[in-house]
């Protein structure tokens, strides 16, 4: 009867956290180009005043080839997002745009005219009639422009939760495996236990509520989570990145540049300055390198750029059902950032990043998997993206622990970091390639479920490998 | 034959025959981690009923009431005890010690008798450490220092992380991790448990510690609750965390010591000329020391931190002094409270890098921990300290100012270079060309 009640319990609170998972999924995609009346607000802190950003979103390429445009969205499952009504839209901007020049040239032409004929000393009388018809046209003038922006900035919020392209490379359908490595034999262990039961028979991990899903790790455990951080980093930095210490909260916009919605962070209860603009509390993430180059303008001889940002990070919203710290709401991160003049270097060092991670994985030895995400799986952001998984017994299947993701131009344009220089530099656009080298807290978690635990005597022993006496002997 | 596979497999709670990984996962009897599953539930208070309603100390709490900035009414906590002692009504009685202990909680710690009374001017100077360096030439603050070397960016950063918010680069952000592994290497020898700490808290935890997360002068950032049960805050010390992880704890071995490093958040705000730059900032990394000792054991080990943190800034070669703090300076919580300060030798002012202190019982009473001595059925109250051991953007302000050469180097104190790869001196950033900030609404 116990049994049934904890087993009763414990579907119970799966279905609640399912349904708070899809209803965010929900929320994810319905927010972006909605096919209503009702504009998104996905991307209007981007657009707003308070941002000083004039976002370029590129719509009119996009709109260009609509059949791409089309199957991108599709590829990525992405709902509610209408290109016909977003091209109408455009449509009607570039005609109002159209209106404006022709305005333009004609006040033009009139004022040429009247300094012609002041110069000619033409009677008042005629000069006079001229000018009438000059202000005239300038209200007309002035009503198409303030026409302009206000469908310049609807088309902008409809276009802003338009995906970034899709790389060819990216599969559709499945995940595509690019290298497996390790032993298939610890899959077939028998004795699998998750790293919550190693919790309640060793004080290595503390669940508590005293916050959100709050979590310690003691003693070893702790430590184990120095030493990765110390040891991802440093070989991150030997490749050359640059280590930063970054903020950990972002103002709105800089989150929905990124292509991240502010609903997935947690939000700062205001105010404390700046009215009108949520802070939002995410820690170590992709808006920790855009916070610090929005509006930034960047001289060829500064690339490529190459930043590490190490520090905890925060996600309220759990994107995934995997189980206890699998799914936790804290860890710590290494993360990099490139920046490049062109697609080509973005993803050739997309494919450096991706044998760096890998080689820095196999000094574990344990199980793990190189894959290519499916379209469906991809952030807005990201146009192609690399994902290292590792063996977890108590799934029985692989785990993503780290990611190398090619953003191109997509948070380059939304946060206007743009290029400076010749001519045919500062026309182009930065290319970026995003990687999330190490989470402590879900790499911490399957370690501790690849080491061997006595259920009945209730003791506990870390893995051995290599990696691991050398963190020992680093003490 | 095949249904009979699946029959069997299902029985023993194997469901990797799903061919969705989703459903599988949902199927499999993965516990969910049991204090994930229940809400949040504050421990009632225990406060020392016997000590405060006893009409003998009235004068004595009013006393340290005034001189610790007047918080917290005993009159109220007395008139209230009475009432309630009186009260025969159930419904009434409960209302009544709702009132009481929320009177009761703003009573201030007692004050140890060494602590001098009055204002941070009446701090007493407990010891001067380190020699203070004479400069032949003007030193130059680490701001500029920063900005020399392109090793720390606080300009033009405010417009997308907001006020007093910094980037440390390369060599700073190196120096930041070489700080927090040396202070870890010495101090878990000295039988410290290292522990990684949840940064968001639910606001009863931060008030039980002594810290207030409502009123106009409170220094803790809240988070937007109506997607979560109970309001949560953001952490301003770690200390808070480790008192938390003791919360309903009934310990046997004491004393317990704990050091955790995290992220701090505090909102507090300073128009003061000499605190602008990084010495006062929102979010910083800071290195705490964190005990549970016996009861009346707590003057003792704070004498031990006090001992390591000297010990930790003496190695890094900083001139330093220790102050007795006076009573306006304890805070709520703090029976008996230590800062340290280093000289900073740009803005010629004397810059709190530590703050170690006693707090007693005031946590243990709100947070229900407990130390239980071998065959006695009821526990009894412990003491918790606390200390910092090393706050880094108030560290690297005072390294990199107290190390600057004349040629404009900023040599890296001995302890630290092993974690710095051997480098002597700090590194311009090796970032190349220009980036520069484009004020105004960026045009196409």
């Amino acid at each position: 009867m116990a049994t049934a009640l904890s087993y009763s319990r414990v579907r119970y609170q799966k279905l609640r956290n399912l349904s708070r998972f899809t209803k965010i999924l929900r929320l994810h995609s319905s927010r972006c180009c909605q096919e209503i009346d009702n504009l998104p607000e996905f991307g209007s802190s981007v657009l707003s005043e308070l941002s000083m950003i004039d976002p370029d979103l590129d719509v009119g390429k996009k709109l260009a080839n609509p059949i791409e445009l089309q199957k991108n969205i599709e590829a990525r499952g992405l709902e509610n997002i209408n290109i016909q009504k977003l091209a109408i839209k455009y449509g009607r901007m570039m005609k109002i745009k159209q209106e404006k020049d022709a305005l333009d040239q004609e006040r033009k032409m009139l004022n040429n005219q009247i300094q012609t004929m002041i110069k000619e000393k033409i009677q008042n009388e005629e000069i006079e009639n001229v000018k009438v018809k000059a202000r005239g046209l300038r209200e007309q003038h002035d009503t198409v422009v303030k026409s302009l922006q206000d469908v310049h900035h609807e088309v902008n919020l409809m276009a802003f939760g338009l995906p970034n392209t899709l790389s060819l490379q990216t599969p559709v359908d499945n995940e595509e495996v690019l290298e497996v490595f390790g032993s298939t034999e610890i899959k077939q262990k028998k004795d699998k236990f998750s790293h919550i039961e190693v919790a309640e028979k060793t004080d290595l991990i503390k669940f508590s509520s005293v916050g959100d899903q709050a979590f310690y790790f003691t003693g070893e455990a702790a430590e184990l989570q120095q030493h990765l951080l110390s040891y991802f980093s440093t070989r991150v930095v030997d490749q050359g990145f640059i280590p930063m210490k970054t903020p950990d909260f972002f103002k709105d916009f800089v989150i929905e540049g990124c292509g991240i919605h502010k609903e997935m962070t947690y939000l700062m209860h205001q105010p404390y300055v700046d009215q009108g603009i949520q802070y939002c509390v995410l820690g170590t993430s992709e808006a920790s390198f855009a916070a610090y180059l929005t509006k930034m303008n960047i001289s060829q001889k500064s690339l490529p750029l190459q930043l590490m940002s190490v520090g905890p990070s925060y996600s309220p919203v759990r994107k995934s059902s995997y189980p206890g710290l699998f799914s936790a709401a804290q860890t710590s991160k290494v993360n990099l950032l490139g920046v490049n003049s062109t697609s080509e270097e973005s993803y050739s060092t997309f494919t450096e990043l991706q044998q760096l991670i890998l080689e820095m994985y196999k000094q574990l030895e344990i199980p793990l998997r190189l894959i290519l995400v499916p379209a469906h799986k991809l952030k807005l952001s990201e146009e192609i993206c690399a994902e290292l998984q590792i063996w977890t017994p108590s799934l029985q299947e692989y785990l993503p622990v780290a990611s190398i993701s090619v953003l191109g131009d997509y948070i380059s344009r939304r946060l206007a970091v743009r290029p400076v220089g010749v001519p045919e530099f500062q026309a182009s656009t930065l290319h970026m390639v995003y990687g999330e080298v190490l989470d402590t807290t879900r790499l911490i978690a399957v370690l501790l479920e690849h080491g061997s635990l006595d259920k009945k005597a209730g003791t506990y022993q870390m893995m051995k490998s290599d990696i691991f006496n050398q963190f020992n002997n680093d003490v | 034959m095949r249904a009979f596979q699946i029959w069997r497999q299902i029985s023993k709670s194997d469901f990797t025959f799903c061919k969705s990984k989703v459903i599988t996962r949902f199927l499999s009897s993965h516990p969910v981690p049991e204090a994930w599953t229940r809400p949040f539930d504050p421990p009632s208070p225990e406060f020392d009923w016997l000590y405060l309603c006893d009409d003998k100390n009235r004068a004595a709490i009013e006393e340290n009431i005034v001189n610790r900035k007047g918080v917290g009414d005993i009159n109220q906590v007395i008139s209230l005890w009475k009432t309630f002692q009186k009260e025969k009504d159930v419904a009434k009685k409960e209302s009544l010690l709702q009132q009481l202990n929320e009177a009761a909680s703003k009573i201030p710690n007692r004050t140890s008798p060494t602590s001098p009374i009055g204002s941070e001017e009446q701090a007493e100077c407990k010891g001067l450490f380190g020699t203070k360096r004479e400069f032949t030439f003007k030193p130059q603050s680490v701001m500029e220092i920063g900005k020399r070397l392109n090793l720390l960016r606080t300009s033009d950063v405010g417009h997308t992380t907001g006020p007093r918010t910094y980037y440390f680069l390369s060599d700073f952000a190196k120096l930041e991790q070489a700080l927090i592994k040396y202070t870890l290497d010495n101090i878990l020898p000295q039988g410290f448990t290292l522990v990684s700490v949840p940064d968001i808290l639910s606001a009863s935890v931060v008030e039980a510690c002594g810290f207030r997360t409502t009123g106009d002068r409170n220094q803790v950032y809240k988070l937007e609750s109506n997607r979560h049960d109970n309001p949560l805050c953001l952490a301003g010390t770690a200390e808070i965390s480790l008192a938390g992880l003791f919360m309903n704890e009934s310990l046997t071995t004491l004393p317990k010591k704990v050091c955790a490093v995290s992220r701090c958040y505090r909102a507090e705000v300073s128009r003061l000329e000499e605190e602008q730059g990084i010495y006062r900032v929102h979010q910083f990394t800071k290195v705490e020391m964190f005990g549970v000792t016996k009861n009346q054991g707590g003057d003792d080990l704070l004498l031990e931190f006090l001992e390591i943190e000297k010990q930790l800034f003496q190695n890094l070669g900083l001139h330093f002094r220790v102050l007795e703090m006076p009573t306006q300076e304890l805070g709520a919580p703090a029976y008996r409270k230590f800062d340290i300060e280093t000289w900073m030798p740009a803005k010629e002012l004397w810059g709190e890098i530590s703050s170690a202190s006693n707090c007693t019982d005031y946590q243990i009473r709100r947070l229900n921990i407990k130390y239980r001595e071998t065959n006695k059925d009821d526990g009894v109250h412990a003491e918790t300290v606390n200390g910092t051991a090393c706050a880094v953007p108030r560290l690297i302000m005072a390294i990199v100012e107290n190390n600057q050469q004349e040629d404009g180097s900023v040599v890296i104190p001995e302890v630290l270079r092993p974690y710095m790869s051997g480098q002597t001196h700090l590194q311009r950033s090796p970032l190349r060309g220009k980036l520069t900030f484009s004020k105004g609404k960026h045009p196409r």
